[in-house]
């Protein structure tokens, strides 16, 4: 299963993802999946601060169980650096890894978008579709590779502003539930049985944003969760994160708080 | 990619209607991963339930849902050589398992997109998989149910179904699954009809279930089928 995550930049999105590589570790009966994880990162340092952070934290809150050693050795990393080392990675070290590996059950990648986002690719159609193709490529690589070696694939994406939204005529941009109907009457939960409508009107301009990577990538996945952030003029940000399609169930949301022990959900009220 | 989401759950539910006939079978190719055993199962349990109702009166022996699951005959295909040389054994796996009434492929699009780079190449494994899959229909009186994508056009912004034209002039029925501000629906594209076909339906957490045409925000539930 291929999930994929769209991100506004700062919602959260790397903070989940590196929540996951813990809590994978936990036991089937606490949300785990009693297993090890492997982070491929494209941007930046990998964050051991902020791992550091919550496996101080999980190995308090669940001391007995998540041991802090364990917990760094069961997560393994995985750099790329461009499309081309990304090719070698997927299509030889990965597999192998995980052949190497069989306690790995999950594997994050942060973030399918900046690899391409750097490249060049021809801006005419040409170009388009090599891009497209290679996406297409990714994606049918890792599915095999999900369902071969039993492995959840969390795949990070990026969102970009949508251009062609103000151009429909028919569309009135100022009603949040016409606009964004998709998100309107949204459940969301502040704990597994209470349920809630929010008011998504501050999240409207996050939430309108497009992912990157087009239906190629769309068309791909099984899963997309999707983060939002508040209005940049609100007081306090807020974030929500909402289960955008899913074959399991239908759509719904959470509104979210992260602090040093990591991203919660936000009770009501 | 909500059409997708839609599209994958039409498949379960018009798998488990077929599977009510008891000597029915069903074939279903996943390219895509997307088939889910729980809501496979939901469904399924929900069918018999209804089932149960609907004869309780009469002394009928109805299936539970694991007989019902056991009918669906399923595949994984991971890539575009998989898939024609899967379809190409059809007859064979046909043969071997004579009770399928039912071909269901979703999606025949996956394996079929910009991966393959060479278009002559791809035109050809189309057209090959199209041709196999009309015989198979034909001969062995299989119904053939085909889950497409869709694609953006040349110029970036419309949508349409992928595979192309030819593709599209050559399947005889096609309805296109949707969502809008008023919820979903289906609408018949071909064969076309003088007024436009089109049925509202909703996914529950057991089935899809059809709708009467009412605004999104005062959707009343329809009285239980």
């Amino acid at each position: 299963m291929t999930n994929v995550w769209r991100f506004f930049s700062s919602s959260g999105k790397s903070q989940l993802l590196m929540q996951l590589l813990l809590t994978v570790q936990l036991p089937r009966s606490l949300g785990g999946l009693d297993a090890s994880a492997l982070y491929v990162h494209t941007e930046g340092r990998l964050p051991t601060n902020r791992l550091h952070q919550l496996i101080n934290s999980y190995s308090q809150k669940y001391s007995g169980i998540i041991d802090k050693e364990k917990a760094w050795n069961s997560i393994y990393t995985l750099r790329l650096h461009t499309t081309n080392a990304q090719h070698t990675v997927l299509g030889y070290q990965l597999p192998a890894m995980l052949q190497n590996t069989p306690d790995i059950r999950l594997v994050v990648i942060d973030s399918i978008a900046s690899l391409y986002r750097g490249e060049h690719f021809e801006l005419d159609d040409g170009g388009r579709l090599m891009k497209a193709s290679e996406v297409c490529d990714l994606g049918i690589r890792l599915k095999k590779l999900a369902d071969q070696h039993n492995v959840a694939v969390v795949v990070a994406n990026q969102v970009t502003d949508d251009f062609t939204a103000g151009s429909s005529s028919d569309q009135p941009l100022t009603d949040f539930d016409k606009r964004l109907w998709r998100w309107a009457h949204l459940p969301m939960y502040a704990s597994q049985n209470e349920k809630y409508e929010l008011d998504l009107d501050t999240f409207s301009e996050s939430l309108s944003k497009q992912a990157t990577l087009g239906l190629t990538w769309a068309n791909t996945v099984n899963c997309r969760i999707r983060m939002a952030r508040s209005s940049a003029l609100d007081q306090i940000t807020r974030r929500i994160l909402c289960l955008e399609f899913s074959p399991y169930t239908n759509r719904k949301g959470c509104e979210v708080q992260i602090d040093d022990n990591g991203m919660h959900v936000k009770e009501k009220g | 990619m909500r059409i997708l989401f839609r599209m994958q759950l039409a498949i379960n539910v018009q798998l488990s209607s077929k599977l009510s006939l008891v000597e029915v079978e069903a074939l279903y190719v996943d390219t895509e991963g997307g088939f889910n055993i729980h809501r496979a199962q939901d469904i399924a349990q929900s069918m018999v339930d209804r089932m149960k109702e609907r004869s309780a009166s009469e002394n009928v022996q109805c299936p539970t849902a694991k007989d019902l699951l056991s009918k669906i005959h399923y595949f994984r295909i991971y890539s575009h050589f998989e898939l024609l040389a899967f379809i190409t054994d059809l007859p064979d796996i046909i043969e071997a398992y004579p009770k399928i009434r039912i071909i269901i492929i979703d999606t025949i699009t996956f394996h079929l997109r910009t991966n393959i780079r060479d278009l002559t190449t791809k035109g050809k494994i189309i057209k090959t998989i199209l041709e196999l899959l009309r015989k198979t229909a034909s001969s062995s009186n299989v119904a053939v149910v085909i889950m497409n994508q869709m694609t953006t056009f040349k110029d970036g912004r419309t949508i349409i179904p992928a595979l192309g034209e030819r593709w599209g002039q050559r399947i005889d029925c096609r309805i296109q699954l949707s969502e809008d501000y008023d919820g979903r629906y289906a609408i018949r594209i071909k064969p076309k009809a003088k007024a436009t076909l089109r049925q509202p339906f909703s996914i529950t957490e057991y089935e899809m279930r059809m709708e009467t045409w009412t605004r999104r925000s005062r959707r009343i539930p329809p009285a239980h089928p």
